[in-house]
């Protein structure tokens, strides 16, 4: 396939866009949350197991 | 071939042929730093190509990439000609020489002290010029997104700048901003120095000033990926900008928070208090706010896409969505790499945290992954994207393309991801050779190696990246096709004056500088601080 | 947008707690004369490394300069307050301890002072981890950790590295 990569027409209508906004954000919520849930406990871990462990600095 | 083609293409022509060399430097560089054996490796060669390397992707590169790029935004995201063309040129010119002066010191040995280049070492003058003739146009170009931006607005009274040219404006805004600091030190400290005119240097203000610039360049380098994402990844998947006040939003946000917060770079300075460096800690966390609203907003649309295609679920869209259009696929890789960068900046932003990695592979593999990784990946596709209105050729493999996006994605998750490691155990920056009978580097030896193996896959990209660009073949046209960015869902009619312009943020940032750095900088005219002499790598010494 | 607010607010409370109670990056703010740094009564050769202050506070003084830290090897005890002051009378340089979170930039014109307590004993290795010029890559120091019992300041209450 070549060419320009996107759809130069819409190809679904007003309705279909309406019908997927009742569920959207859900899954971006879902998809956000869960990265921004896995940071935590990653910043958690290095913090705890790693960083303090290894003595106080001042 | 229309002017504005001609000039956006010889400004990503000079970004590429950069990079591309630059890769050959970084490869070797890994080559070198590991157990294997590797040709003309001395601290001399070392370090002129880790300049050579960091002038040419953080300088070169970018700033040409964002150049060529925004005038391409202005004329097709406000549908109107480009004003000044004639300066848009000047400012190409003046880039190119200086970006020649500044190679052609390096290569001859004159100005080994790397892209950041902290006094007292000092270089040859025309290494100084250069890099100050590169920012000098790139200012044209500021003001000349500037004054496109106002002049439809003034075409247009109480329409919506189009987000592509809103957001294209605020990076032109917050370069503006960012200059300030690296354009003092080097005209008032550093080339004077380099001239012979002074012999010694304030080396605590040099570091403050660089720190001015040292973050918000990231994030005019960020910009135009997130350009990408907010107003070409939503038509690529075949949806809809999920809001495009959100995106506005976002991008304030970054002007704002990406200036104040320089010291982070200096939280291991003893030039520099716990008070302040707290305050710009407090503010660094803020600047990670529009990287959420993004992430979130960026899924979102996504979604609506995914789900128009029939996906279902919880996580349904994601497959569902055109994995096999390099837009959406280097979007979707992009994000995996901010993931990883991302978590590894939160270690980097909290002063007691960043005691533990500052200065070791953990701070290489940061900006390697979320730099190289997740914007320069969306240059590609920005590139792979645009070169059919700009040339009219059609790329002859969307494969190829793909092969390419791939291949950067795993040679940089590879080579990036044992740095951390390294870092953690103490690995150090900017060394030519490590001692590897020392027993505790010994035991880095196999990740070095490893991290190798990443290297050699980014060239081989950086190689196919060119030959897919230059491989786009001619296709009978009569009319370059007209370039259309994403829709939003809701396509905004009015917005906010605030989110229309910046002229409240330009406000804002000036307060946020005061506070952030006023006192940080002034304290040097106050302080009795003494100077540290002048020592010059261009001359044997 | 709530919820990614929200999130922002709570990364900032936790940061704030946790780094406020623990840790102090050098921000001493205490300058000094990169060029005359060896008449300074602090940074003399004969006052750098390891010494037992009069109030028993431990005090490491080393100088970094192209390419090489004075002195090149020091002695520490394990599990007791150390206080490490570091300057140069050249270039940027910056240390870090391997296995410690002690890390700090040396700037010419500036003293820079880290304390910590070190608790693992053994030879830890001190690199220079700043660019400092051609010599930068084989810049580096041991910091010999040793237990209290063998940590034996001599009259001027100082402690070296054994020569071996």
């Amino acid at each position: 396939m070549a060419g320009p990569t996107r759809s130069s027409d819409e190809s679904f209508t007003e309705t279909d866009l309406d019908t997927v906004m009742e569920q959207v954000p859900k899954g971006a919520l879902a998809l956000a949350g869960t990265a921004v849930l896995l940071l935590l406990i990653g910043w958690f871990f290095v913090y705890f197991v790693i960083f303090i462990p290894r003595g106080s600095v001042g | 071939m229309r002017s504005l083609e001609r000039l956006t293409l010889a400004h990503l022509w000079v970004a590429f042929a950069a990079f591309a060399v630059a890769c050959f430097f970084g490869t070797w560089q890994m080559w070198a730093r590991s157990p294997l054996p590797a040709p003309f490796v001395t601290p001399d060669h070392y370090f002129l190509s880790v300049t050579a390397h960091g002038v040419s992707m953080a300088f070169v590169l970018t700033t040409f990439f964002i150049m060529g790029f925004g005038y391409f935004t202005a004329e097709t995201a406000l549908e109107r000609p480009l004003p000044g063309k004639a300066w848009a040129w000047l400012g190409f010119i003046l880039a190119l020489a200086g970006t020649l002066m500044a190679t052609a010191a390096i290569l001859s040995g004159r100005a080994s002290v790397l892209y950041t280049f902290y006094p007292p070492l000092t270089a040859s003058p025309i290494f100084y010029f250069g890099l100050v003739l590169v920012v000098v146009g790139s200012w044209i170009w500021c003001v000349l997104m500037i004054v496109a931006m106002s002049q439809w607005k003034r075409a247009h009274p109480g329409a919506p700048v189009p987000l592509a040219m809103y957001a294209t404006v605020a990076n032109a805004v917050m370069w503006l901003w960012t200059t300030v600091g690296v354009a003092a030190e080097i005209l008032f400290i550093v080339l004077p120095a380099s001239l012979g005119w002074i012999d010694t240097v304030d080396v605590g203000l040099t570091r403050t000033l660089f720190s001015w610039t040292l973050h918000p360049i990231v994030y005019f380098w960020l910009f135009p990926a997130y350009i990408a994402f907010y107003t070409m990844a939503p038509q690529a998947a075949g949806g809809r900008l999920y809001s495009d006040t959100l995106g506005r939003l976002s991008f304030v946000l970054l002007l704002l928070y990406s200036l104040p917060v320089g010291m982070h770079h200096l939280f291991m300075d003893p030039q520099q208090s716990t008070g302040f460096k707290f305050v710009q800690m407090m503010l660094t966390i803020l600047v990670s706010v529009p990287t959420l609203l993004t992430v979130f907003t960026i899924a979102a649309s996504m979604e609506i896409a995914g789900r128009l295609r029939g996906g279902r679920g919880l996580f349904g869209w994601i497959p569902a969505l055109p994995w096999e259009r390099p837009m959406v696929l280097a979007t979707g890789l992009s994000f995996v790499m901010l993931f990883f960068g991302g978590g590894g900046g939160l270690v980097n932003m909290g002063y007691g945290l960043n005691a533990m990695i500052h200065n070791t592979s953990w701070v290489t593999a940061h900006f390697h992954l979320i730099f190289g990784g997740a914007v320069v990946i969306m240059y590609f596709a920005i590139a792979y994207e645009i070169w059919f209105p700009l040339t009219g050729r059609i790329a002859s493999s969307l494969l190829a393309q793909r092969i390419q996006l791939w291949l950067w994605f795993c040679g940089m998750m590879v080579m990036s991801l044992p740095w951390h490691w390294l870092g953690l155990q103490g690995q150090w920056r900017r060394v030519a050779q490590f001692d590897y009978s020392n027993p505790i580097i010994a035991a880095w030896g196999p990740w070095v190696i490893v991290s190798l193996v990443g290297g050699l896959l980014l060239l081989v990209s950086a190689l196919l990246f060119i030959w897919n660009l230059a491989s786009f073949r001619r296709r009978p046209f009569t009319a370059i096709a007209s370039f259309r960015f994403a829709v939003a869902v809701h396509p905004p009619t009015r917005v906010p004056a605030a989110l229309n312009g910046f002229g409240l943020w330009n406000v804002l940032v000036l307060f946020l500088m005061v506070a952030a750095y006023g006192w940080p900088i002034a304290q040097f005219f106050v302080l009795e601080a003494p100077q540290a002499v002048v020592h010059r790598v261009d001359r044997g010494g | 947008m709530v919820v990614g607010g929200a999130v922002a607010l709570i990364f900032a409370a936790i940061l704030y707690a946790g780094l406020v109670l623990h840790v102090n990056p050098p921000s001493n703010i205490e300058t000094i004369d990169p060029k005359t740094l060896h008449l300074s009564a602090e940074f003399t050769e004969a006052n750098l490394g390891t010494k037992v202050e009069a109030g028993g506070q431990v005090t490491t003084r080393i100088v970094a300069t192209q390419f090489a830290f004075d002195p090149q090897c020091v002695v520490v005890p394990s599990n007791e307050p150390v206080t490490l002051r570091l300057t140069s009378p050249d270039v940027i340089h910056g240390i870090l301890v391997t296995g410690t979170n002690v890390n700090t930039m040396v700037i010419p014109g500036y003293v820079s002072q880290v304390h910590t307590v070190f608790t693992k004993t053994g030879d830890l290795l001190m690199p220079c981890h700043e660019f400092c010029g051609f010599g930068h890559s084989q810049m580096w120091a041991t910091v010999r950790v040793v237990p209290r019992e063998s940590f034996r300041p001599d009259s001027d209450g100082r402690v070296a590295c054994e020569k071996s």
